[in-house]
């Protein structure tokens, strides 16, 4: 399977799941636009999160990582910590950064349109 | 003191006491609960409790080793319950059943507001929104409408009024009012979703300026005689097709019994070749009435869509019709291409002081013969010209009846000769020969003239191949000639001195000049008595003025009517009838 087709094939099944997961605070988004400036783990992404008080429960963040890793948007490597456990370092792929673009579109024009609800 | 349990999260021991054990325990095991399902649950368990171990070691120094109750509770706090942080995806069921309910709390009454619809809009899209407003099909709306302003006496003004008044649902949010529908963010991302595909659409409308609602009414406007055109693109075609219904019904059923029908068979070459003809003929005029009445209807009902195989297949119907109603045509007219004659000459020794021509009257001969059926009107019979056929039977067989032609020539002979030429078309000129002679007719020569038929016919069947009979009657300079009155369907085209019309020579007596014909019984009526009445009319013997009739003789004899009542004067009588005077004008 080359990538093209991995891509369609992942956008077509995500495109859905992405609207419902904006209306839960655009998450997703926000964790690949954090991701974007370089690779984390997820504590670290966490304090980003927090800093903005996106993220209310730090729970929220593992499944969702887990399932942007399944479908293919980020992958992952194991690095030692001192003295803690090892960390998941999460790192975009390649799918991961024209499908951030893609969200990114999507979501400057959710913005234009709810502005234009909102402001009257 | 407190009993402490040893435990190991994510390969790091901890010293727990054993309540705030407990809890922790009991945590981890209803995350768990709501991760089984997920094929990757262990791994988010896995990073949960990573996390859960970077959090505790936190919590611990090597003054205080041990995890207190107090640390599980902000740990768990900090984490979130289970129900709060599980995926959207990881967990459809539960998510979607209270998507639902919280859907459904959201669709109380919600009030409508009136606006013009820009999506649905036919003109302005008032009545769009209008139906928008109540609720109902656009479809009635505009049908009410279309009849409340051409039959029910609503100005056009009020429709202008109410696109004036009434404003373009232009956002999002007015589009939702417009429909009823709750301004939040699922109907907002449902409505937007539509509007992505319109693409620049929404974006242009924020950006109006006056121009573009100048240019709006134009557009409408254009837009309402684009319509107009189309409504009466559909009369047109409509009266095409109606037209053609009627022509169709009209052949096939009158047609079974109708002349029409035998002109039919007589003319074609069989019967194939008329159907041909006759549908070929049909498609090439209902094809183009048919996409008329498709252009106006879509003119009227602004549909866009072009159905590209409709159109071909319009066009190639077309064609084939063509084709068909061309080869038909073809095939038959070839066989009228050619003309041939059969000619029969007679010289007649006449001692007689005048010769006669008469002519046996139709009647007589369709009684002799025993033609049936036969009608010499305009329904039934087919003119071309001067000639005029109609069909009868005889036998149960159909037979074509026409009427032949009388010249009267001069010739240098001494004596009278009768030329009856037999014509007919035909594929070829021996076809058309051997057709001529096929045609029935008889005359009969004695000393003192010729009696001729009134008709020729063609019995069995045959076919109409502009079959004619041509009789030329060749007279000599100085003999007369006494044309009956019985030849009024007959004579056709007799030079004469006088210019007489063929039908004014009938009943008199004409000599042979050096080239024409000259009247020998006329007694100075050189002209027709038609014109004789002009000429009399012209002396003033008769008087028609609105005062009233006054005719007048050579012998001073008058006769008056006017308002007085009749008055006829005379040399030895006068006769008044007066007019009664009434008192009251009832």
């Amino acid at each position: 399977m080359n990538l093209a087709t991995k891509k369609n094939e992942i956008m077509s099944v995500n495109s859905e799941n992405a609207k419902a997961q904006m209306r839960k605070g655009v998450l997703e988004l926000c964790i690949l636009s954090i991701l974007s400036q370089g690779d984390a783990y997820p504590t670290e992404i966490i304090e980003k999160l927090k800093e903005t008080k996106l993220v209310v429960v730090e729970g929220t963040l593992y499944p969702l990582l887990t399932r942007l890793k399944n479908t293919g948007l980020l992958t992952y490597r194991w690095e030692e910590s001192t003295g803690g456990p090892p960390r998941k370092y999460y790192k975009l792929t390649e799918i991961g950064v024209q499908y951030l673009k893609e969200l990114h579109v999507s979501w400057e024009e959710l913005v234009h349109a709810v502005n234009k609800t909102i402001i009257k | 003191m407190n009993k402490t349990v040893t435990i190991n999260i994510s390969g790091i021991i901890f010293h727990i006491e054993e309540d705030a054990y407990d809890k922790l325990s009991k945590y981890l095991s209803t995350i768990k609960g709501y991760f089984t399902s997920n094929e990757s649950g262990n791994e988010i368990i896995a990073d949960i409790e990573a996390r859960i171990a970077e959090l505790l070691q936190a919590k611990v120094t090597p003054f205080k080793q041990v995890v207190l109750m107090a640390d599980v509770d902000e740990v768990i706090n900090a984490l979130g319950k289970p129900e709060e942080f599980v995926d959207g995806e990881t967990t459809n069921n539960t998510n979607n059943s209270s998507k639902q309910t919280e859907s459904a709390s959201q669709t109380g009454p919600i009030k409508r507001r009136l606006f013009r619809d820009p999506d649905e809009k036919a003109i302005g899209g008032v009545c769009a929104g209008v139906a928008h407003y109540f609720d109902i099909d656009v479809v009635w709306i505009r049908l009410a409408t279309f009849l409340l302003i051409f039959f029910g006496g609503v100005s056009l003004w009020v429709y202008i009024i109410l696109w004036i008044v009434i404003p373009e649902a232009k956002t999002t949010a007015d589009r939702l009012a417009m429909r009823g529908e709750a301004v939040n963010i699922d109907n907002i991302s449902k409505n937007f979703g539509q509007h992505v595909h319109d693409g620049v659409n929404s974006v242009v409308d924020s950006s109006r300026h006056i121009g573009d609602r100048i240019a709006d009414v134009f557009g409408a406007i254009f837009r309402v005689v684009g319509r107009l055109i189309g409504a009466f693109l559909i009369f047109i075609g409509f009266m095409i097709m109606f037209g053609l219904m009627s022509t169709v019904f009209g052949f096939s059923i009158a047609g079974g019994t109708a002349e029409f029908n035998d002109w039919i068979n007589i003319i074609f070459i069989d019967r194939s070749h008329y159907w041909l003809a006759f549908i070929g003929g049909i498609i090439v005029f209902a094809v183009p009435a048919f996409m008329i009445l498709y252009g106006g209807i879509k003119l009227l009902f602004k549909i866009k869509y072009s159905n590209r195989w409709l159109n071909i297949g319009a066009g190639l119907l077309w064609v084939i019709g063509f084709v068909m109603a061309t080869y038909a045509g073809v095939k038959t007219g070839s066989d009228f291409g050619e003309t041939s004659k059969y000619k029969e000459s007679k010289t007649i020794v006449s001692s007689a002081e005048v010769f006669t021509i008469s002519a046996i009257s139709l009647d007589k001969l369709v009684a002799q013969h025993k033609i049936e059926e036969l009608n010499f009107d305009e329904d039934n019979e087919l003119n071309l010209g001067h000639d005029h056929y109609s069909i009868g039977t005889m036998n149960n067989k159909k037979v074509i009846v026409g009427f032949p032609e009388l010249r009267v020539i001069n010739t240098s002979g001494e004596n009278i000769e009768i030329i009856i030429n037999r014509k007919a078309r035909g594929k070829e000129k021996r076809l058309a020969y051997d057709r001529a002679k096929e045609i029935n007719y008889n005359y009969k020569i004695d000393s003192t003239g010729i009696v001729l038929d009134e008709i020729f016919y063609l019995d069995g069947d045959q076919k109409f191949r502009v079959q004619e009979i041509e009789i030329i009657v060749k007279v000599p300079k100085g003999k007369v000639v006494y044309f009956d009155r019985s030849l009024k369907n007959v004579i056709y085209d007799v030079d004469n001195v006088t210019n007489t019309y063929d039908q004014d020579m009938l009943g008199r007596r004409w000599k042979m000049n050096e080239k024409e014909m000259e009247c020998v019984d006329c007694d100075g009526l050189e002209k027709s008595d038609v014109e004789e009445v002009e000429k009399i009319l012209k002396k003033e013997h008769v008087k028609i003025n609105e005062d009233g009739i006054e005719v007048n003789d050579k012998d001073g004899n008058q006769i008056i009517i006017d308002e007085k009542g009749v008055n006829i004067n005379n040399e030895n009588h006068d006769i008044k009838v007066k007019k009664k005077v009434k008192k009251d004008n009832d």
